[in-house]
């Protein structure tokens, strides 16, 4: 072999020395920079994990105030509801109460058997037929039928009252009234 | 109704009794104004 021959390859062995070096290196980069992307991949799949769960803590957290706020308002409009019916109810009964109040009244024939059986007793027949007023109170339009039904009664039983009278008590009373039974 | 209950007239009672009986519920009340031995059944006043 001459001695040129041999400083070529010895130049070319020298040039590629260098690129194999140079080659190395990148390849050193390359692993160093996939290191890096890799480490990159690991930290965001972490985050991203870590920030899905986050979100579904708050988003639980939201649905439970929701839920909480709809009940809420369930709550209220089933009590407001239970207030309006016991107002209707309270409403009917009143207007029942009323209606009850300006029934007109009447004897039934039941008990005007039963007033005229009892005056027609030995006991009370006994006892002499003292006078009798029948008076309806004058503004209670409900009591002009119940009195002209005892007064028939007692006219029945042989007992006459005359005609019946309108009285109204004046304000501050002039009755004294008592539940106490006459002899 | 009777002007006294100090002067009760003696039908009174049967009258008080026969209006029990027929199931109502009279009250005994005193006016003045009702003529002394004058039983009076005044209606209008509901329990």
């Amino acid at each position: 072999m001459d001695m040129p021959e041999l400083e070529s390859l010895m130049s070319r062995a020298s040039d590629l020395t260098s690129k194999v070096d140079f080659w190395n290196s990148a390849v050193l980069w390359a692993l160093l920079i996939t290191a890096l992307a890799a480490s990159a991949l690991v930290v965001s799949q972490r985050l991203a994990f870590v920030r899905a769960k986050q979100l579904a803590d708050v988003q639980d957290k939201i649905n439970n105030i929701k839920e909480a706020n709809a009940k809420l308002v369930q709550e209220r409009v089933e009590t407001e509801l239970a207030m309006q019916q016991q107002r209707a109810a309270t409403a009917e009964r009143s207007l029942l109460e009323l209606q009850e109040r300006v029934k007109l009244r009447h004897l039934s024939a039941e008990q005007r058997k039963k007033l005229i059986d009892f005056l027609n007793t030995p006991a009370a027949a006994a006892v002499a037929k003292g006078p009798i007023r029948v008076q309806s109170l004058l503004l209670d339009e409900t009591a002009q039928p119940l009195a002209l039904d005892i007064k028939e009664a007692l006219a029945a039983a042989g007992w006459p009252s005359g005609e019946i009278g309108r009285e109204m008590i004046p304000a501050g009373g002039r009755t004294h009234r008592s539940n106490s039974h006459v002899a | 109704m009777l002007h006294s209950s100090q002067a009760v007239p003696a039908h009174a009672g049967i009258i008080q009794h026969a209006l029990i009986a027929a199931g109502l519920e009279p009250t005994l009340g005193e006016n003045p104004n009702v003529p002394d031995g004058i039983v009076e059944i005044l209606i209008g006043v509901k329990p």
